[in-house]
């Protein structure tokens, strides 16, 4: 290797600035999508036996090809989500099981997405606090490390995209702007 | 110019014999035509004389009823790469190169005033590209950046590793070609942590979503913010060891990786200590428990505590929290009443009260309990004790687009179960599905996992 002075001079540094490179995302929200058409479904299971109850749950609907996402065990048993096209099956796969089941048709996901949310802090309270401003309960939660999904009723759902792209200025008009539709959990894929 | 960004991590430079390797890495780059910029992190781990922990002890030492300045945190924990950086060039000059040892400043990387968490803004290239140019061999301190006012600044967590991929961000319009190579003491991306797993694999390539899932779920190879820079900036982003001849795991976008690794369960991770709290309102009403959740999330905002594993239903809601917070959230929210309006009313109970405990019943809570057990005839009066499950982690399956597929959960649990692992609770998203269970079954649920997923052998693909 060869030997240089290499050292600046003024009249470098403002094309260096120009040249500056521009690129770590920005801390916080980047994002909001909605998924519609999903259906959230809680299922009762004896106390006695919840694991395997659990279990014979979710393998009978793995069965009748049902994907299953928002997953959550409950102490009574355990919650899921399922797209609406699954509802049938679903249904028909919980009725076989011959366990008591209570689904709730018509949902949206709301993705909210952040990356590095675990390096973040109150992501979780101020979409918490928006959609609570906004009169819109959140069914179920879950989380990623670069998003937080809220399992809303669907009849609300732009309204809450909407609540939520203000809340964390993507949309400084204002005005609702469409938003991403999210990638459906699942999609053509077959069972294992 | 073919340019190539080696970053070598503290323990391929903590001795003579390590660093000699290291640059042997270099050299070989050389000679295959590379104009090299060589990224340093500090010497040694924890109890290493220069390396960070050592100099933040030193700092704390001081007095320890005094917390040390940020600002002033940060101008000496970068010490800690620079001087590395500087034995480092030293290592290559006496190899016969001509060698430049940089600041991150002096390399042009500019950060915002986040203290030792900051977040590059900026990097300004043309010093090291004429440097380049000119034929030097260009070493830059990791895990630092400059202020727009000159005050020093550190990357957090991985920092070196952000360093060199974004340098590899700024430089890539300047090369013909470019790399980034993340040197450390394993070959590669492994299927788990092979303290874990004897038997773990380590991949050949891997995409950018997947390796940054990884590392978000407690991988340790490649920090997910190098990821996500090399993703964003789409660069062939390679991990190799320092000290073996193996080909390494190469990361790129999915896109251009063979169509098997598209579909697939990667690997099994774990992280952290974790505690798990769970708060089941007896009243069951789902208004009240929205407002004691938001209650309860805005004040872990307000200490900056983050939360994860939500989970919400009926009158019942739960989140996991890392363990080294356990104490402060014990603080805030043993004892701390929520109250609820009821509106209208003309007759007493004139609102509800709910008062939280942590079952730890200290003062505070039987103070606040008495005073509202005589205020009883005024308010509904509830006491809401969590749950609280401590010695908690997570385990997660890494899986491109496959947490979907029916069966995968089924098959995650039923594999615990047998392993007799108890799961308390499940998160899945886009890329993963994580299980919280004992810290102490940790391994015994990553071997199994990484068994009944044919880790060992091969990815596997729906």
């Amino acid at each position: 290797m060869t030997q240089s002075s290499g050292e600046m001079n003024s009249s470098d540094t403002g094309e260096m600035r120009r040249q500056a490179v521009h690129f770590e995302k920005e801390r916080g929200v980047t994002e909001i999508r909605i998924l519609r058409s999903v259906a959230h479904v809680a299922v009762n299971l004896e106390p006695t036996d919840i694991g395997s109850g659990r279990l014979k749950v979710l393998q009978s609907l793995a069965a009748s090809s049902v994907p299953v996402f928002l997953v959550k065990l409950l102490p009574d048993g355990l919650s899921f989500a399922i797209r609406g096209e699954s509802v049938d099956s679903c249904k028909t796969a919980l009725e076989q099981t011959e366990v008591p089941f209570k689904l709730i048709p018509d949902l949206s996901v709301i993705t909210t997405i952040a990356g590095a949310m675990r390096d973040l802090s109150g992501i979780m309270a101020a979409i918490y606090q928006t959609l609570n401003h906004a009169g819109i309960r959140v069914q179920q939660t879950g989380d990623a490390y670069n998003a937080v999904l809220c399992l809303v009723d669907g009849r609300l759902s732009d309204k809450a995209a909407q609540a939520l792209r203000k809340k964390f200025s993507l949309d400084d008009s204002g005005e609702f702007e469409p938003v991403r539709e999210a990638e459906v959990p699942g999609a053509g894929l077959k069972a294992l | 110019m073919r340019i190539l960004v080696q970053k070598f991590g503290g323990t391929s430079v903590d001795s003579d014999e390590h660093r000699q390797m290291a640059a042997t890495r270099v050299a070989r780059a050389i000679q295959n035509g590379w104009s090299v910029v060589v990224v340093v992190s500090a010497i040694g781990r924890q109890g290493a004389p220069y390396a960070t922990d050592t100099l933040v002890s030193t700092l704390k030492n001081v007095d320890p009823a005094v917390p040390p300045s940020s600002r002033e945190m940060d101008l000496l924990m970068a010490c800690g790469e620079i001087i590395s950086t500087v034995v480092m060039a030293q290592t290559l000059r006496a190899m016969g190169f001509d060698t430049v040892a940089l600041t991150g400043g002096q390399a042009g990387i500019a950060t915002d005033y986040d203290f030792g968490n900051a977040r590059i803004l900026s990097i300004d290239p043309s010093y090291v590209v004429r440097m380049l140019e000119a034929g030097k061999l260009v070493l830059v301190a990791g895990f630092q950046g400059v202020t727009q006012h000159g005050a020093v600044t550190t990357l957090g967590r991985g920092g070196s590793d952000t360093t060199a991929s974004a340098l590899g961000a700024a430089l890539k319009p300047y090369a013909d070609e470019i790399g980034v190579e993340i040197y450390t003491d394993v070959d590669g991306v492994k299927t788990a942590d092979p303290r874990l797993v004897s038997d773990a694999r380590t991949l050949n390539c891997a995409s950018y979503e997947e390796v940054a899932e990884m590392a978000h779920m407690g991988a340790k190879v490649v920090h997910p913010r190098a990821a996500e820079i090399a993703n964003q900036y789409d660069l062939p982003l390679w991990v190799k060891s320092t000290f073996m001849e193996a080909s390494g795991t190469l990361i790129a976008g999915r896109d251009t990786l063979p169509e098997e690794v598209r579909l697939r369960v990667t690997g099994v991770t774990h992280t952290g200590k974790i505690v798990y709290l769970r708060f089941d309102l007896p009243t069951g009403d789902e208004d009240d428990k929205a407002v004691i959740e938001l209650a309860i999330y805005s004040m872990l905002q307000r200490e900056k505590i983050s939360l994860y594993l939500n989970s919400t239903s009926g009158g019942a809601f739960s989140f996991a929290i890392a363990r080294e917070h356990l104490g402060r959230i014990r603080d805030l929210l043993d004892g701390l009443v929520v109250p609820i309006k009821m509106g209208g009313r003309r007759r007493p109970p004139f609102g509800r009260v709910y008062l939280l405990g942590l079952g730890l019943k200290q003062s505070g809570f039987e103070a606040q309990q008495k005073m509202l057990e005589d205020a009883a005839s005024f308010v509904e009066l509830h006491t809401v004790e969590a749950e609280v499950t401590e010695n908690c982690t997570v385990v997660s399956v890494i899986a491109s687009r496959f947490t979907g597929v029916p069966g995968v959960i089924a098959l995650i649990l039923d594999t615990l179960a047998k392993a007799k692992v108890p799961v308390f609770q499940t998160a899945d998203s886009e890329f993963s599905i994580s299980v919280l269970i004992p810290e102490g079954d940790a391994a015994k649920a990553t071997l199994a996992l990484h068994q009944v997923f044919g880790l060992k052998t091969a990815a596997v693909a729906a």
